[in-house]
């Protein structure tokens, strides 16, 4: 392994390709950069007005006070301002800022840590001891994780603090107590820790992860599309080799070079902070130490891990240098998206966030750099990245050097949508990943069209929905069924199952609703809850004057069956053709609970796992089923009971609505359970099937 | 030593299915050159890879110095070495380092590596270039280096694709002496060429194969015998069903 490491590295790196990846990139790149931001600091501190700091207080006195406080400070430091002198400034160095005052009028109602919570205020002072007492008081509060927020207590503390000097030094200078007094402060966080403002530090993860992508890609493709295309790799997968042990060297290698390259880049980075002086601006208020380095480069080789693997696994596909770039270029585009995303202010790394590919890495090292380690997450993020690596990996080892990446036909796309001469039962995988890569884009695009549509009844908004589902879930993997030649019963399971099956169906779609309740309750924090409750607010009020026979034929019974006709047809037999029973039914419940998670433009991720649960049991029944149809009633009669269940939970309760986050009584989880049981049991006496298409056609 | 038994191969694409070799039947014993020969899109290449187990056959076998290719395709492997005119060679490697490597693949040890390297050095003439870079070498060299590297853990059968594709008069003249000398170092040689001539020449038994199928099967004199025709080429003719006028070539 380490001699087939060795050559695929001495490969790479004698290639100037890589050289100018790996040095001259970011040799020449970050001082360019470097000077181009100090450039447009110098241009725009020179121009910009100086910052104005929102400082609340809960009265007129308060800030009275702490404005006398403030002005020692500043009088100290020699900064304060008098009208048409103003200060000199180095160059490069902003202007002070100005403090805002805000306090509220007599009568007005006012809640100061409210204001800073929700980002109207940059800072709340509030006087916990009067000048009149022994020590002067004060708490700042201030909104979790905002720059503005974090700034403008440094620049007050600033003057305070010097206030506090200048006692320490008349009191050792005088020996008598001085005049001034010393001030106390104490900081308060408020708010979801969300950031509302934007720093340069949180662009350093990206344009690290990016140049980490760039090292990466290029020796992926050489190593293997550019292998088959010199005719290098039939000569060694001849060899008496197995292919996995090939591939991991080759893939020990890609990912040598893209941490080679991260190394490069980092260095070059943190070489060109220090000589621009951006070191702070780059990297945080807290500058850089020897830890947040190695912590920043074991995430980038976490992260080169795992694209490393990703990217291994599509170039594994290719059957050229050239296909390997066709395939890679929209990769790398969709890769940019999670990584902008992370960029949003406000986004806060959550267990579900520590899950998702990229995102996870990019909001860690931004975390990092911000002075924050979260250690619980920070695990999971590196365990998640560690798992996706060797699936994608695995994927790679399927894939890499068989006979149809080796020897597969030379033909172009346009076979691809070629009408063959002969209809088949079974849709393929590559007819399947072309059905999934159209629909995923094309459900982000059209899924949040109807909620825009402001001018829209509610009823026209709810019939665009219904038309989307139908055009998206239905029509495109018919019109692809079509144009392949897929015989429509077999291909979708669009068969009639035993009337058992149908039995077990009912029985489980009546009483499946509570569990998924219950599962809402216990993974929902109240505040998010509620949260949910305002952003859907509006939309239940108007949906309760829909006559429900409308309601439940668009929220209940077309996505139903739209959905089972995709998922549990269509996708459920594609992946049956190389996969066993229960990774299929995995994968595509796993699909499933991602799909529910964007919702009217939102991500919902706190509806993945009960919607991949009822995947699960969708796929499972059917598997023994061998049919979508008793899926569709179970689907549709869940949907249905879930549809009205808010109205009849306000009927009989209103503090058990569901915004309320109350308990279903335990009769009614009890009666549930036996009667899912029932469906349960029905189910497994019908025929079993053998374990692929493959077993099936030989047992016909 | 090769024992090919009903090899079958069917290509899918576009929802069309394309038999490319249809029950291919045939055996090549120790010191025995085989001539696979056939106009393009026979089913020559796709049979040797079969052979190899780098393509996975519809159906049927083959059995290379007692070992399954459909079970044991290691061990096949290792009883095999290959030269196939669309085998590259590492651009940044030297003809040593590419030897080396190929001695790691196939488990050779470390002194014997080194003892085979300069055999065949000294067989193939290789020692001008040993330390070159493969990408500055010529067609020849290169093929040459590739023929170093099939032969590098002495296997006993050899398979040659098209090992002349792409070389000159003097090239390919060099490179049938070599199969010559396979055949007397007792290795079992199936070739693949174009070049009918020097394939009556080298090749103790002659296999014409034509869509996938094995159509004559013998000596040159037999198979003179067997179609009638005085040459390879007017057997070749009649396989495709054109009159030899038409194409300007005479017996």
């Amino acid at each position: 392994m380490g001699r087939l490491t060795l050559k695929e590295l001495r490969e790479t790196l004698r290639d100037r390709r890589t050289i100018l990846t790996l040095v001259l990139m970011p040799v020449l790149v970050y001082p360019l950069l470097g000077i181009t931001f100090q450039k447009f600091f110098i241009t725009q501190f020179a121009v910009q007005e100086p910052t104005e700091y929102h400082v609340g207080f809960e009265s007129m006195e308060q800030a009275v006070e702490f404005r006398n406080a403030f002005s020692q400070g500043n009088q100290l430091l020699g900064r304060e301002i008098r009208p048409g002198q103003p200060l000199p400034l180095k160059p490069g160095e902003p202007p002070d800022p100005s403090l805002n005052f805000i306090y509220p009028q007599p009568g007005d109602e006012f809640h100061l840590a409210d204001a800073v919570a929700e980002g109207r205020l940059d800072l709340g002072v509030r006087i916990v001891a009067p000048s009149s007492s022994a020590r002067q008081q004060f708490e700042f509060l201030v909104r979790s994780g905002s720059v503005l927020g974090r700034d403008a207590r440094q620049f007050v503390t600033s003057r305070l603090q010097a206030v506090n000097d200048a006692f320490v030094d008349d009191y050792l200078q005088s020996q008598t107590p001085p005049v001034r007094q010393p001030f106390e402060w104490q900081q308060t966080s408020l708010g979801d820790s969300v950031a509302s403002d934007f720093s340069l530090a949180t662009l350093v993860p990206l344009v690290l992860i990016l140049m980490t992508v760039t090292g990466a890609v290029y020796p992926a493709i050489d190593l293997t599309a550019g292998e088959r295309e010199r005719g290098t790799l039939e000569a060694l997968i001849a060899a008496p080799i197995s292919r996995r042990h090939v591939l991991f060297a080759k893939y020990i290698a890609v990912v040598a070079v893209a941490l080679l390259t991260a190394m490069m880049n980092l260095s070059a980075m943190i070489a060109t902070a220090y000589g621009t002086g951006l070191e702070q601006t780059l990297f945080g208020s807290a500058g850089l130490s020897l830890t947040l380095i190695v912590q920043i480069f074991g995430l980038l080789a976490v992260f080169a891990a795992f694209f490393s693997a990703v990217i291994l696994a599509i170039t594994s596909i290719a059957r050229s240098f050239k296909e390997a770039q066709a395939y890679l270029i929209p990769v790398m585009l969709l890769s940019l998206a999670p990584g902008v995303l992370a960029l949003m202010p406000g986004l806060e790394l959550t267990a579900w966030l520590a899950l998702t590919p990229l995102v996870n890495i990019v909001v860690l090292t931004r975390d990092l750099l911000d002075g924050h380690f979260p250690l619980g997450l920070a695990s999971l993020v590196l365990g998640s990245s560690v798992i996706y690596a060797a699936l994608a990996l695995s994927l790679a080892a399927r894939i890499f050097g068989t006979d149809s990446v080796l020897y597969g036909s030379s033909g172009t796309l346009s076979d691809l949508w070629q009408r063959p001469d002969h209809g088949r039962s079974t849709p393929t995988v590559i007819h399947g990943m072309i059905a999934l890569g159209v629909l995923f884009p094309l459900f982000i695009l059209l899924g949040g069209v109807p909620a825009r549509l402001t001018d829209w009844s509610l009823t026209q908004r709810l019939l665009a929905s219904s038309g989307i589902t139908v055009l998206l879930f239905t029509a495109w993997p018919l019109a692809l069924a079509w144009q392949t030649r897929l015989d429509i019963r077999e291909g979708f399971g669009l068969t009639v199952a035993q009337p058992r099956a149908y039995l077990a169906a009912l029985l489980l779609g009546v009483s499946l609703w509570p569990f998924a309740y219950e599962l809402e309750i216990w993974t929902i924090s109240p505040e998010r809850l509620q949260a949910l409750y305002e952003l859907f607010r509006g939309f239940e009020v108007e949906l309760r004057k829909i006559p429900i026979a409308w309601k439940l034929i668009a929220l209940a019974f077309v996505p139903a069956v739209c959905e089972e006709l995709f998922f549990r047809g269509y996708l459920f037999r594609v992946l049956r053709t190389t996969q066993g029973r229960w990774p299929t039914i995995l994968i595509t419940a796993t699909l499933f609970g991602l799909f529910h998670v964007l919702v009217r433009d939102a991500l919902l991720f706190e509806r993945f796992l009960p919607t991949a649960l009822m995947g699960l049991v969708l796929g499972w029944v059917a598997d023994r089923t061998s049919s979508t149809t008793p899926g569709m009633l179970l689907h549709v009669l869940h949907n249905s009971l879930v549809l009205l269940l808010p109205d009849w939970l306000d009927q009989q309760d209103p503090l058990m609505s569901n915004h309320a986050q109350s308990h279903l009584p335990s009769w009614m989880i009890a009666v549930a359970t036996i009667i899912a049981g029932l469906g349960w049991s029905a189910i497994p006496s019908l025929m079993p099937q053998p374990e692929n298409s493959r077993e099936r056609l030989e047992a016909e | 030593m090769i024992e090919v038994q009903e090899l079958t191969k069917d290509f899918t694409s576009g929802g069309q299915t394309l038999r490319a070799v249809d029950r291919l039947t045939l055996t090549v014993g120790r010191g025995e050159v085989y001539g696979l020969l056939g106009p393009n899109g026979a089913g020559k290449t796709t049979s040797l890879r079969m052979i190899l187990g780098l393509l996975a056959p519809t159906s049927g076998d083959a059995i290379i110095g007692g070992a399954r290719v459909s079970t044991n395709s290691d061990a096949v492997k290792q009883r095999i070495g290959l030269v196939s005119a669309s085998s590259g060679l590492y651009q940044w490697l030297s003809p040593r380092e590419t030897l080396s490597y190929f001695a790691d693949l196939y488990q050779l040890p470390r002194e014997r590596t080194e003892q085979r390297i300069a055999e065949l050095e000294s067989l193939l003439d290789l020692s001008r270039f040993m330390d070159r870079r493969c990408a500055n070498l010529s067609t020849g060299q290169k093929q040459r280096v590739t023929l170093a590297r099939a032969l590098l853990h002495d296997p006993p059968v050899m398979l040659l694709d098209e090992p002349t594709r792409g070389l000159d008069i003097v090239g390919t003249h060099v490179i049938f002496e070599y199969v010559a000398q396979l055949r007397s170092l007792g290795k079992a040689v199936i070739l693949s060429t174009h070049r009918l001539d020097e394939a009556t020449q080298v090749c103790d038994r002659l296999g014409l194969l034509h869509a996938g199928q094995l159509r004559y099967e013998g000596s040159f004199a037999a198979l003179q015998e067997q179609t009638g025709r005085g040459s390879l080429y007017e057997m070749f003719l009649d396989l495709l069903g054109q009159p030899a006028s038409l194409n300007g070539v005479s017996a």
